[in-house]
């Protein structure tokens, strides 16, 4: 079965995403930290671009990575040193790849244009490098196509020299110790078999060859070279094998003899035998192998162990899916849950022996789509550590525009989340962080002025608690300015002149809308714009965020987010015949009134007291245009929600429980309320709506 | 029996160390070759010693080795012995 091109290109449109992230993660980590590994790493991460691109047709981006490559050649073979121009450049690079493979045609046409520039840059400092390291190694200066891509290669060496050899002056003992000498010899395999009895020998006669794997980092002709004055009249064989060595080569499943003969183990003619035993045996070719003494177990072992790697690298061990498709396994899910429910249901109206044997299987059954429902919901969370490190170069890049040190500091990389949250956090992340760069965070005079280390720290925080994510922004920097908030919300009418605020509520401020207390305006903060829409981005992932600050010390920006948008926890709620749902995670308590708690405040509208508290009264009924079996708040039920800061209580007329609610998503014609969020349907069936509590209060208010 | 290799012992002199080496091994069940002034060996004398090292195996004499310096270990090592 043949793939399509435009099947190939997505799958390198996948794949690349991928590895740039990744790049860029490890050139900005490489920044006054160079340590070999990562720049393998990275190297290894153009080189499988250059591959995939070539396969891909993108005969450009081929192109560029292979220049590209060979720059970093040189840095493999110490020739060229990482400084902050060749981080820069690989940055450069970097950003030419995402706009080439993921820009506009404007962003295509702009790199296009850009493209000559960074081949000079790189073709200038591969010039320059070359010609002050003439003087030195010639075989580690300047890369080659045979120089390839790893700086080690592996060579299989077979000689064999002409019985009469030593009349020529040439001694093949002192060839293959030249040899030894530029690298390593992995495995040496000394064929003795035309060596004579002892009383037959001819002392000076040749009968020794050999064959080995060798090490080095020598290209193929150098090694060459060495067998330059025997190679015409014996038979010298060279053959590059590092592919297969490393088991890299997938291209097709090796045999286990192939293994041991590519790593030097055996020889090709034993392996004839070996092969030629086993038809007459019909016996597997390891014991055969291992019967003649050829090679140890051990040998063996790891032949087959690299064997089924191989194999299981061309198998593919996983499988990249659509998301929509876990979407639509997990609605079907949620269909299961609630036909199951209904049964339940039919089975508690019955009255039979027979009926409790079907109540116990179906609590089997429940046990199990419990077990399947949080196996399809695993598969859709993901490490929230691919979004932290994206920001590295963002911190980097942000902290050098304005002349800041920084270090920045990621926790918690392996704590997993929704996709779909991870996918809309970025954002709001990113405004934070921002935030902290431009204004919390000091200049190094200032911080030094305060007795601070010259460079600021800026720290992104995931962790697990009581079923939630926690995401934390914190910055050591000066903190925000309490004064300041105030002046700005009085004269904005957030409270008067007089007014006693809590410090809390003080902070909170800045997430209203137009709230800037910033001297200056950065690229993206500083407008009063930001930290309004990061609260209304964060709310609709029904999150929530918390800002904590000490003058002098820093901030810490806070937030609270669910691991799933899929499923959540509710309450059911009856209003005259409906049933709503509640999020549990905004419920803070249900109350009774009396009926004295209840007032009209005039501007404020109808409260109920809630532990010595006015807090705003919602009639659902009324909100929805609905019937309710109660009208007065004290013959109901008041739930007590939270949003942010602020409290509301609904008119419910009953609670009717809490369930695990798959939440299905309702199109925009069907509900244009803010303060409806899904629906869910429940075991008899009937649809009932969920309600977005953020969405609510902010209809409300208005 | 001991047996010392002269100075700059090649391959113009491996006939006779051959013939030393079968005559010793003829008249002793041990023979001791004394590498002190080498620095190096000649595959055809590591050959002799290979093929020596087998018909001792096989008759049960002995072969050892003295004075043998790194670089010639090494060679040997190359040419096709476990040292």
């Amino acid at each position: 079965m043949s793939i399509a091109i435009n099947e190939i290109q997505e799958m390198f449109l996948e794949e690349s995403r991928e590895i740039l992230q990744n790049l860029e993660t490890d050139i900005i980590q490489l920044e006054g930290n160079f340590n070999k590994e990562l720049f393998d790493n990275i190297f290894r991460y153009v080189h499988t671009l250059k591959g995939s691109s070539g396969i891909a047709g993108f005969n450009n981006l081929y192109e560029f990575s292979h220049q590209l490559e060979n720059l970093m050649d040189l840095v493999r073979s110490e020739v060229v040193k990482v400084d902050e121009k060749i981080i820069d450049l690989l940055l450069e690079c970097l950003d030419w790849f995402k706009s080439m493979i993921f820009g506009s045609d404007s962003d295509k046409k702009t790199a296009e244009g850009n493209k000559q520039n960074l081949l000079n840059v790189i073709f200038e400092i591969i010039q320059k490098s070359i010609v002050s390291d003439s003087g030195k190694k010639n075989l580690k200066s300047a890369p080659s196509a045979q120089s390839g891509s790893d700086r080690l290669k592996y060579y299989r060496i077979k000689t064999v020299f002409r019985e009469d050899i030593y009349e020529f002056g040439i001694d093949p003992l002192s060839i293959i110790e030249d040899l030894s000498k530029n690298g390593r010899i992995v495995k040496r395999k000394v064929n003795k078999s035309k060596l004579p009895d002892f009383s037959k020998i001819n002392p000076e006669k040749c009968y020794i060859s050999w064959e080995m794997i060798f090490e080095t980092e020598l290209n193929y002709d150098r090694i060459s070279e060495i067998f330059l004055f025997v190679n015409d009249d014996n038979s010298i064989e060279i053959s590059d094998i590092t592919e297969k060595y490393l088991g890299r080569d997938v291209s097709s499943e090796r045999k286990i003899g192939e293994i041991l003969v590519d790593k030097g183990i055996i020889s090709e003619e034993e392996m004839e035998n070996v092969v030629l035993e086993q038809q007459k045996l019909n016996s597997k070719i390891g014991d055969i192998i291992l019967e003649k003494g050829l090679a140890s177990k051990e040998d063996v072992n790891n032949a087959l162990q690299e064997q089924t790697a191989v194999r299981s690298r061309i198998e593919n061990s996983t499988v990249r899916v659509d998301t929509g498709k876990l979407d639509s396994l997990l609605n079907l899910l949620g269909e299961i849950v609630i036909n199951q429910s209904s049964i339940n249901r039919i089975a508690e109206e019955l009255d039979d022996e027979v009926v409790f044997k079907l109540k116990n299987s179906l609590h089997g059954l429940d046990r199990t789509t419990r077990e399947f429902q949080e196996q399809i919901m695993s598969i859709r969370m993901v490490q929230i550590g691919a979004t932290f490190e994206q920001f590295r170069r963002f911190v980097r890049d942000s902290a050098k525009e304005s002349g800041k040190e920084i270090n920045f500091v990621i926790e918690g990389k392996e704590t997993e989340l929704d996709k779909t949250v991870i996918e809309k956090i970025s954002d709001p992340l990113k405004h934070m962080i921002r935030n902290s760069i431009d204004h919390g965070i000091e200049t190094a005079e200032d911080r030094i002025a305060s007795g601070k280390s010259p460079t600021g720290n800026l720290t992104l925080r995931a962790y697990h608690q009581e079923g939630n994510v926690f995401i934390e922004v914190k910055d050591d920097g000066h903190g925000l300015n309490t004064v300041k908030i105030r002046k700005k919300a009085v004269s904005l009418g957030l409270i008067s002149e007089d007014e006693e605020v809590s410090e809390s509520r003080l902070l909170n401020f800045i997430f209203n809308p137009g709230f800037s207390t910033a001297d200056q305006i950065g690229a993206l903060s500083g407008r009063g714009v930001g930290m309004d829409v990061v609260r209304t981005n964060i709310e609709a992932l029904r999150g929530s965020i918390e800002i904590f600050s000490k003058s002098g010390e820093g901030t810490t920006i806070r937030i609270k987010l669910p691991l799933t948008l899929a499923i959540i926890e509710g309450m059911l709620v009856k209003v005259g015949v409906s049933i709503y749902i509640i999020p549990l995670l905004s419920i803070i308590e249900s109350i009774q009134p009396k009926e004295e708690s209840v007032k009209t405040i005039e501007g404020k509208g109808e409260v109920v007291m809630v532990r010595g508290e006015y807090v705003p009264l919602v009639r659902v009924y009324d909100f929805f245009g609905i019937n309710s079996k109660y009208q007065n708040p004290w013959e109901g039920l008041i739930v007590v929600v939270e949003s942010g800061e602020e409290r509301i209580g609904l008119l419910v007329d009953e609670l009717l429980g809490q369930q695990q609610i798959v939440i299905k998503n309702l199109y925009h014609d069907i509900a244009t309320s803010r303060a409806i969020s899904g629906a869910a349907i429940l075991g008899n069936g009937n649809v009932s709506l969920i309600i977005d509590i953020h969405g609510l209060t902010s209809e409300y208010r208005h | 029996m001991d047996l010392k290799l002269q100075k700059n012992f090649g391959i113009k002199n491996v006939k006779k160390f051959y013939k030393d080496l079968h005559k010793m091994l003829d008249e002793d069940d041990t023979v001791v070759i004394d590498f002190s002034d080498q620095n190096r060996i000649h595959l055809a004398a590591a050959t002799v010693l290979l093929s020596a090292y087998r018909e001792c195996k096989k008759l049960k004499k002995t072969i050892k080795l003295k004075n043998v310096n790194d670089d010639v270990k090494n060679q040997l090592f190359l040419a096709g012995f476990n040292v």
